[in-house]
């Protein structure tokens, strides 16, 4: 219902988050420095202070006024940004970083404090949890110096370096500390900051954000000079036509006919990326009953044809989901993972076994006590209409009646929380931020039986097993014993089905070579693992690695 | 009734008025019951008062919270446990029981204060203030447009009753009147924004521009047209009815057949007395028909063509829960239908003189 | 009856009117075998163009868009049908109560109606159907909830009449009780124009249906013109070639016919029935 409720661009700004795999040509030297580009607008994702803005193109947008410690360029290896060099201790307990000699927007010079601050401010602040990623609370910051501060952990942990060094954006202590409600914040005027451009225009009603490059940045004068933010409906066709520099395709996928003129014509470069999106469909073990019976479920992920899916909507633009979460181009993936092939005889064989009868007549099937077997889907509006009724046309040729109801993201991630559904679709990353290409601790998220955040996770699955190799990997900082520990649970999770991976669809990225043709994607995401294509690390260096 | 002097009027014609009539009855005449001035406005603030009343509760009873939708909708990676959601509640204030909530609510609105949106953290009515006016424009232009069309063609068709322009007329409105504006709109949108690119996509002005003057002027028309012309059309046919069979009832009066014994031109009498003297009900139609398209048309228009008004901010309110956002816009809109509604009811009895008793 | 002919024969707009309708009742009533597909069998390739397997092209699940359109045609007459039946039984209901009652009943019943004529339609339906989740049955509601005042006001103010011209009472007076009363002469003198006012009721119904399913509020499991326009209107394929000329005009044709059916007949039967024509003519 909602792909009318809310405006196409928020819900797009949803589908953003994850991480990447980088894709596209090289460019063996920068073109001239240009002045202006045109990309969509994200403002009703609030206003870009580290304290208002939500999901991933909410952060990228605040991190064009502010820095962090690192940053990431195209490698995915974490640049020293505001820091001048950073080092991690040898048992992965601290991590002692030295800044740079950088001043803020009204002179002040950054110093220790103001890193100190930062950390304190956002982890006693309420909101914290959703303007950055983990907050650390116990971890200690300690300035050794005018320009040099320690950050020293109870326990290793292998996601600190990205999670907080990498995506925590650096505030003036000067500015803020008087400040002591940051989320009323909406006046550009306290937007002090070290970043490459200022927020210098802002209609919220009309949607359109102008950022203007500040000369006087600490890594030189920024690529790119001017960033207008503007409205379209259709980005690609807004490409098309000219109203637009770059345009991404939306969360669901983008078909053939959407990418051809950009193929066709010399004037456009396009990257792409494998995983953007994933589409799995939750069982609602909790509810018990053929839902809560494995062979039910795995009979319904073999009824249906997810490469014909694949195929309709996308015109091959995708790839089949891996039932252990992560697709086949994660770092992490793990090739042993049960499969289920499209089979529908192998489907009718299981349900048939384990009781649940076609009725005589009408085809349908009941369960084995007789009473109908009938359950609900629910689709909030990322999820096309069209895969949806795919799906239930799959599941209705084995004799399983399912009903579709659509109803607005907000009602699904309710029903979610309260486990009051039988059969859900939904979409990762976007609401959610547990995409399928992130950091493979993403698994506990979905997996664990007691998850961080209960949102995400496959309602009623619990395996001892999982929790204890799930827990085990956070810590870990030998990479090898993660990958093993994270293969192991995605080879068990495959097994035990609680939701089926149906398909991840390829993110594609077109834009005006003459305009800015440094784009990527960042392995791993930038910020706190945000897979999108505007890492702002191109457009201010001018290149794909490393800094000036 | 003393039109029925006229030879018997054909099927179309009587069903041109019977239609007029109708529209004018549900528009005007809210009550059947006549009721002194102040009744009506004792009423009036009865109404608004129910209509706060349903704009804080029904938010409330729609499935998930803003503090689900934030979450639905925020950064990756973040925490969500009990605390983390309990602080966030506390902040909007959405911790309260309920009576409290509105009581906030009430002293908030008696200030002026319609509290602060959940997503952007900005005053929602300093958001509203910025696009008040571009539906205000929306619908202004529409009306304007309408009536240039409408009541001239409405004026004429009733001076020239049953003749062949009248009938042709007469039948075109009256089939059209029922036509839901969001399919013209639809075609509308996809021919002439996507497809030729005539005018723009979305958007009230074209962003970040540096237009003086006429320029500026010829910027926000491009961009207000297609959606203008819309409304426009949607207001058209009542306008059109209501203009011609107001005149056709004037045509038998004694003023025009003492005007033409007089000698004055036709033009005269057709413009100066009958039009004139039938404009009555037609104002009123005007003013009640901006009211209804408040609180549909405009929302529809706006989501067509991504005009940045009151409705289309109202759905994406709704799509993340924002119950302060949702609560301002369904305000303005629903205190804009019935304030209308009392100013046209208070200005009608004042020129109708069956109800100025 | 008779005089609906006799009507009939005479109004050339009364004629088209039934026509439309008719012929789309049929093609609703006989949508099975009209349809070559069911309207959610995935019966060919996505988004095909029109060719002698598939009339209109197919959908982007790969559905067959004519047959689509057709079966649209039972949603809409469902609608149409229910909500009618709907709006008249509340209508009459609380019509005949307010005219015959009078006093205290007539006030609150003409207050509460007043209430929702001058409320917004759209925004409330959009609460409401968040509310509660879109159906079909939700929407039948939804459209009785907004439309019944004007028929409500119409059966009161007819009654008042009659009541005025001493029927009711006489009846009253000869022993006749309030239900026998109703039967033997409130119903058959409001019927004509109950008729001729639910006519115009149905379309209200159509064009609200097809408004809430193409704003999302309707079941998405029904397959419905509005609905299916929205959808085609939100599809990213829908700016590239003439695939809107078969996805979106033919749902918009449909809705405009059916609408102008309704609306062509209550035109031509309202100043028949009414009886400020019939007074008047006397």
């Amino acid at each position: 219902m909602t792909s009318v409720l809310t405006r196409r661009t928020f819900l797009k700004g949803v589908a953003a988050t994850a991480g990447a795999v980088m894709l596209g040509g090289c460019n063996p030297s920068p073109p001239a420095p240009i002045g202006r580009l045109r990309v969509e607008e994200w403002t009703a994702l609030g206003f870009p202070s580290p304290f208002t803005y939500t999901a991933g193109p909410g952060y990228w947008r605040m991190s064009l006024l502010f820095d962090t410690l690192t940053w990431p360029d195209s490698t995915g290896r974490q640049l020293p940004w505001l820091a001048s060099s950073y080092k991690q201790s040898e048992d992965g307990l601290v991590y002692t970083v030295d800044l740079r000699d950088v001043s803020w927007d009204d002179g002040a010079p950054l110093t220790a404090r103001d890193v100190v601050f930062t950390h304190r401010y956002y982890t006693t602040q309420t909101f914290t949890p959703l303007l950055i990623g983990v907050p650390r609370e116990d971890v200690e910051v300690v300035p050794t110096g005018e320009r040099s501060v320690e950050f020293r952990l109870p326990r290793p942990d292998a996601t600190f370096l990205q999670q907080t060094l990498g995506t925590m954006p650096i505030v003036p202590e000067h500015v803020w500390s008087k400040i002591s409600d940051p989320m009323s914040v909406t006046d550009p005027k306290l937007l002090v900051s070290t970043g490459a451009y200022t927020l210098t225009s802002r209609d919220e009603a009309q949607g359109h954000e102008l950022y203007e490059a500040k000369d006087r940045y600490f890594l030189g004068s920024p690529f790119v000079k001017r960033i207008e933010m503007l409205p379209a409906e259709d980005t690609l066709a807004a490409l098309r036509i000219g109203e637009l520099d770059a345009a991404s395709s939306e969360a669901q996928g983008a078909r053939n006919e959407l990418l051809t003129p950009f193929r066709e014509n010399p004037a456009y470069g396009m990257i792409s990326r494998e995983a953007g999106f994933a589409f799995p469909l939750f069982f609602n073990m909790s509810r018990g009953g053929a839902l809560a019976d494995l062979r039910f479920r795995r009979a319904c992920l073999h009824a249906i044809d997810r490469g014909d899916i694949v195929e309709r909507l996308l015109t091959g633009n995708g790839q089949l989901g891996s039932q252990g979460w992560l697709p086949p181009s994660h770092p992490y993936y793990d090739g042993g993972v049960r499969a289920y092939p499209f089979d529908r005889a192998e489907a009718e064989r299981l349900l048939d076994e384990t009781g649940y009868r076609r009725r005589s007549g009408s085809g349908s099937r009941t369960n084995p006590d007789g009473s109908p077997l009938r359950y609900t889907l629910f689709i909030p509006d990322l999820v096309p209409i069209a895969l949806a009724e795919l799906v239930v046309a799959s599941l209705g040729a084995v004799g399983l009646d399912i009903d579709l109801q659509r109803i607005d993201l907000v009602r699904v991630f309710g029903a979610k929380l309260s486990a009051n559904y039988d059969l859900l679709i939904t979409s990762y990353p976007g609401p959610s931020g547990i995409g399928p290409s992130g950091d493979p601790d993403i698994l506990r998220g979905v997996y664990h039986s007691r998850p961080p955040n209960p949102l995400h996770k496959a309602t009623g699955y619990a395996n001892p097993e999982v929790d204890r190799l799930l827990d085990a990997q956070l810590s870990t900082t030998d990479v090898d014993e993660r990958k093993r520990m994270i293969g192991q649970v995605q080879r068990i999770v495959a097994d035990d089905l609680p939701a089926a991976m149906l398909y991840y669809t390829t993110f594609f990225h077109a834009y005006r070579k003459s305009v800015f043709d440094q784009w990527y994607y960042t392995p791993g995401g930038f910020g706190p693992g945000i897979p999108d294509v505007f890492n702002k690390h191109p457009y201010i260096t001018g290149r794909k690695e490393g800094l000036r | 009734m003393n039109r029925i002097a006229e030879p018997a009027p054909a099927d179309l014609d009587r069903a041109g008025t019977t239609v007029a009539e109708g529209a004018i009855d549900l528009l005007v005449t809210r009550s059947p019951q006549r009721r002194s001035r102040w009744v009506a406005v004792g009423a009036y603030l009865a109404t608004v008062f129910v209509l706060i009343t349903f704009n804080f509760a029904l938010p409330r009873l729609m499935p998930g919270d803003p503090i689900d939708a934030l979450m639905a909708f925020g950064s990756p990676n973040y925490v969500d446990d009990d605390e983390t959601r309990a602080n966030l509640a506390r902040y909007y204030r959405l911790d309260e029981s309920l009576p409290e909530q509105y009581l906030h609510y009430l002293q908030g609105l008696a200030r002026g204060d319609l509290g602060v949106s959940v997503v952007t953290n900005v005053s929602v009515t300093e958001e509203l203030g910025d696009r008040v006016g571009w539906s205000f424009l929306l619908i202004a232009t529409a009306t304007g447009l309408s009536m240039l069309i409408g009541l001239p063609l409405g004026v004429h068709s009733g001076w020239k009753r049953g003749k062949k322009l009248d009938r042709g007329l007469l039948g075109f409105f009256l089939a059209v009147q029922n036509l839901p504006i969001f399919i013209l709109g639809a075609v509308a949108f996809v021919v002439f924004s996507a497809q030729l690119g005539i005018f723009p996509s979305g958007g009230a002005t074209t962003p970040f521009n540096e237009y003086r003057g006429i320029a500026e002027v010829l910027d926000i028309a491009r961009h207000l047209a297609l959606p203008a012309i819309l409304m426009a059309f949607d207001f058209l046919t009542y306008q059109y009815l209501v203009m011609r069979s107001s005149m056709v009832s004037e045509l038998g009066s004694d003023y025009l057949l003492g005007g033409r014994a007089k000698g004055l031109r036709e033009r005269r009498l057709k413009y100066g007395y009958a039009a004139r003297n039938a404009l009555l009900p037609v104002v009123t139609v005007i003013g009640l028909q901006a009211s209804v398209a408040v609180g549909a048309g405009l929302i529809i228009v706006e989501r067509i063509f991504s005009y940045p008004g009151v409705g289309g901010y109202m759905f994406y309110a709704i799509g993340t829960r924002d119950y302060p956002a949702m609560q301002g816009a369904f305000l303005v809109l629903t205190v804009t239908v019935v304030t209308t509604n009392l100013l046209v009811d208070l200005l009608s009895r004042r020129l109708d003189p069956r109800t100025a008793s | 009856m008779k005089r609906f002919v006799e009507a009939l024969r005479q109004s050339r707009m009364l004629l088209a009117g039934v026509v439309l309708v008719s012929a789309f009742t049929v093609i609703g009533a006989l949508a099975p075998w009209v349809a070559p597909y069911s309207p959610s069998a995935i019966s060919g390739d996505t988004f095909e163009r029109p060719s002698r397997a598939h009339l209109l092209g197919t959908n982007d699940a790969g559905a067959d868009i004519f047959s689509r359109l057709v079966w649209g045609t039972r949603t809409t007459l469902v609608v149409a049908v229910c909500a009618t039946a709907l709006i008249l039984a509340v209508g009459m209901a609380l019509g005949l109560t307010a005219g015959l009652r009078g006093g205290l009943a007539d006030t609150v019943v003409m207050r509460i109606a007043d209430v929702f004529l001058a409320l917004p339609v759209i925004p409330l339906l959009i609460f409401i159907a968040a509310l509660a989740g879109p159906s079909l049955t939700l929407s039948i509601l939804m459209i009785g909830l907004f439309t019944w005042p004007q028929t409500a006001r119409i059966v009161r103010s007819q009654t008042l009449s009659l009541r005025q011209r001493g029927f009711v009472d006489i009846a009253r007076g000869l022993g006749g009780g309030p239900l026998y009363v109703m039967r033997r002469h409130l119903i058959p003198a409001l019927g004509p124009v109950i008729g001729a006012n639910l006519v115009f009721v149905a379309g209200v119904a159509v064009t609200t249906e097809a408004a809430m399913s193409f704003l999302g509020l309707g079941d998405p499991s029904a397959v419905s013109w509005g609905a299916e326009l929205n959808r085609a209107l939100q599809n990213d394929q829908i700016t590239l070639g003439s695939l809107w000329l078969w996805w979106m005009v033919p749902f918009g044709l449909a809705l405009t016919v059916a609408i102008l059916g309704f609306t062509l007949i209550g035109v031509a039967l309202e100043p028949r029935f009414n009886p400020r024509w019939s007074r008047a003519q006397t």
